[in-house]
C-alpha cells in the first residue's frame, strides 16, 4: 500500500501541487478543503487519474472537533497516515496594523497557528513509535514572512509564521527519537490567490521586481520541496525550517 | 542501461574535496544523476582514484584533479584543467574543508586558524568566483548551481572543540546568501547545505578516536548522519527541484 499523507487546504495554490506532486511520486493523498468543494473534488479526480487514491475531506483547521473528525476520516477511509502537510493558511485583509480588527488577527492565528498545532497533536499520536505508530514526516508550510516582517501588510501573519518555525523546532525536537520528522518550508511570494483573498490580487506580479531571482514562485516551485523533505531522501532533516523565497 | 531508463545528462560538476567522506558520496551519487565529475583532492590520490572508477562505472566521465583549495593558482590550474577535459562546468559543489584539532580558542596555533580559514573561506570564495566566471549569464555562460556545504556548528558556534571552524562556516554562510543575491540575476543559484554530524574522517581528525560517538549522544535524531545522507540533500540542491532556492542555507542536523 502506498504512503498515506494529509495536506489542509489542498484543493488551491500551494497545496493543490503539493496533493499532485505527491501522488506522482506515489502517495495517496487526503485533500483537507475548508468551503471550496469544486476546486478540492478536481484535484481528488487528477490523482485518481494517476492511479493513486484520494479522499476530500471538508474541515475548518481553526476547529478542533473539524480537526478531529479529519483525522478519524483519513484513518477510516486511507489507513495509517505517513505524511501530514500543514498548508491551511490565510493572511487577512492587507493592511497596517492600526487598521486591523481583532477578528483578522484572532482568525489568523486560529487557523495558521492553533489549527497546525492541533493538525501536528493529532498526526504525531498516529505517527509517534510511543504510541505504536510507524513514525512519519510533518512539514508546516511557513513563509518568508517571518525574517521580512511584512511592515504595512500582514505582520499578524508574519508572527502567525514565526510561531510556527518555533513550533516546528520545538515538536521537531520533541519527537526526534520517535520516528518522527518535522520539518518547514518556508514559502517565497507565490502565484496563488491568498492575494486576492487579502485584497490585492495582483500582490504577485506587482512584487515579482523585487525578487532576487526575478520572478514569482509557481505553486510546483514550493511543492518539489515540500515533496522532497517528505522523501526519505531528507531523513537527517528535522527541526528545521527550508527557505525557499527565491533569494527573498 | 538502455537507453530509455538513462538519466538525463546534467552536465559537469566539480566537487572540492571529493576523494573522502561527504564530497566522495556526492561524487557517486551525482553519478547516478547523470553528471560528469570532476573529483578534487589534495593529497589521497589512490582515494580519489577509486571515486573516478565508481564514477565510470556509473557510465559518466570523471576526473581526479589535485589542487590544495587554500591557494590561488592551484584553483585556476584547476579550473582550466576542467575547462579543457570535462566541458562547461553547471555546478560547483564547495566541500573541501577542515576543522584543526579540537581545542579552546586560548591554545590555538595562529598557523591552525589561518589553515582552517584559507581553506574554508578564502578557497571557496575563489572556488565560487572562477565558478560564476564560467556559469553568469552576464558572462556567455549558461546559468549554474553553486553549493556551499557548511555545518550547523556556524549558529552553534562550537565552543571548546572549534570556535574557528564554527566562525569560517558562518562566513560561508554569508557567502551563500550575499553571492546567491549578487548572480540571482543571472541564472546562479548559491545554495548551502549544513551537514550535521556525519561519519568521516573530519572528526577524529580534530578530536582523536571516540569522538563521533561522543557527539552521537547529543543529536536529537539520536545517531551521526551517513555521508550518503548529506549526498541526497546536496544533490537536491542541485537539481531543478530546487529551482526556487538560492541564497539560502539547508540544514540536515537531525535537529542538531
Amino acid at each position: 500500500m502506498n504512503k498515506v499523507v494529509l495536506v489542509t487546504g489542498g484543493g488551491r495554490g500551494i497545496g493543490a501541487a503539493t496533493a499532485k506532486l505527491l501522488a506522482q511520486h506515489g502517495y495517496d493523498v487526503a485533500v483537507n478543503f475548508q468551503s471550496n468543494l469544486t476546486a478540492a473534488q478536481k484535484v481528488v479526480h487528477e490523482i485518481k487519474a494517476m492511479g493513486r487514491r484520494a479522499i476530500g475531506i471538508r474541515g475548518d483547521i481553526a476547529k478542533e472537533a473539524d480537526v478531529v473528525r479529519m483525522f478519524e476520516a483519513v484513518d477510516e477511509h486511507m489507513g495509517p497516515l505517513y505524511g501530514l502537510v500543514n498548508n491551511a493558511g490565510i493572511t487577512g485583509r492587507i493592511g497596517r496594523l492600526d487598521d486591523a480588527s481583532a477578528e483578522t488577527i484572532q482568525s489568523t492565528m486560529d487557523i495558521n497557528v492553533v489549527g497546525a498545532i492541533l493538525c501536528a497533536r493529532e498526526a504525531v499520536k498516529r505517527m509517534s513509535t510511543k504510541h505504536e505508530g510507524k513514525g512519519g514526516v510533518i512539514v508546516n508550510v511557513s513563509s518568508v514572512a517571518t525574517t521580512l516582517g511584512n511592515p504595512a501588510t500582514y505582520v499578524w501573519y508574519a508572527a502567525s509564521k514565526g510561531a510556527i518555525d518555533a513550533f516546528t523546532l520545538g515538536l521537531g525536537l520533541e519527537v526526534a527519537q520517535e520516528g518522527i520528522r518535522v520539518v518547514g518550508v518556508a514559502a517565497g511570494l507565490t502565484d496563488t490567490d491568498l492575494h486576492a483573498a487579502g485584497g490585492e490580487p495582483d500582490r504577485a506580479k506587482k512584487l515579482a521586481a523585487a525578487v532576487p531571482i526575478g520572478r514569482v514562485a509557481q505553486p510546483g516551485d514550493i511543492a518539489e520541496a515540500i515533496v522532497w523533505m517528505l522523501s526519505d531522501a531528507a531523513a537527517y532533516c528535522t527541526a528545521t525550517t527550508l527557505r525557499v523565497g527565491g533569494g527573498r | 542501461m538502455s537507453a530509455s531508463n538513462r538519466p538525463r545528462d546534467c552536465g559537469t560538476v566539480l566537487i572540492t574535496g571529493a576523494s573522502r567522506g561527504i564530497g566522495a558520496a556526492a561524487a557517486r551519487l551525482a553519478a547516478k544523476r547523470g553528471y560528469d565529475v570532476a573529483v578534487n583532492y589534495v593529497a589521497n590520490e589512490k582515494a580519489a582514484a577509486e571515486v573516478v572508477r565508481d564514477v565510470e562505472a556509473a557510465g559518466r566521465r570523471a576526473l581526479a584533479v589535485r589542487a590544495d583549495i587554500a591557494r590561488e593558482a592551484d584553483i585556476l590550474a584547476m579550473f582550466e584543467t576542467i575547462d579543457e577535459k570535462l566541458g562547461p562546468l553547471t555546478a560547483l559543489v564547495n566541500n573541501a574543508g577542515i576543522a584543526g584539532k579540537t581545542g579552546r580558542v586560548e591554545n590555538v596555533t595562529a598557523d591552525m586558524v589561518k589553515a582552517v580559514l584559507d581553506l574554508n573561506v578564502f578557497g571557496a570564495l575563489l572556488c565560487a568566483r572562477e565558478a560564476v566566471r564560467r556559469m553568469s549569464t552576464k558572462r556567455g555562460g549558461k546559468g549554474g548551481v553553486i553549493v556551499n556545504v557548511s555545518s550547523g556548528a556556524a549558529t552553534r558556534g562550537s565552543p571548546n572543540s572549534y570556535v574557528w571552524y564554527a566562525a569560517s562556516k558562518a562566513a560561508l554562510d554569508a557567502i551563500t546568501l550575499g553571492l546567491g543575491l549578487e548572480v540571482a540575476g543571472e541564472g546562479v543559484r548559491v545554495v548551502g547545505m549544513a551537514a550535521g554530524v556525519t561519519e568521516t574522517e573530519i572528526h577524529e581528525a580534530a578530536g582523536g578516536p571516540g569522538r563521533l560517538q561522543q557527539m552521537a549522544k547529543m543529536i536529537p535524531l539520536g545517531r551521526v548522519a551517513q555521508p550518503e545522507e548529506m549526498a541526497e540533500a546536496i544533490l537536491w540542491l542541485m537539481s531543478d527541484g530546487a529551482r526556487y532556492c538560492t541564497a539560502t542555507t539547508l540544514r540536515a542536523g537531525g535537529g542538531l
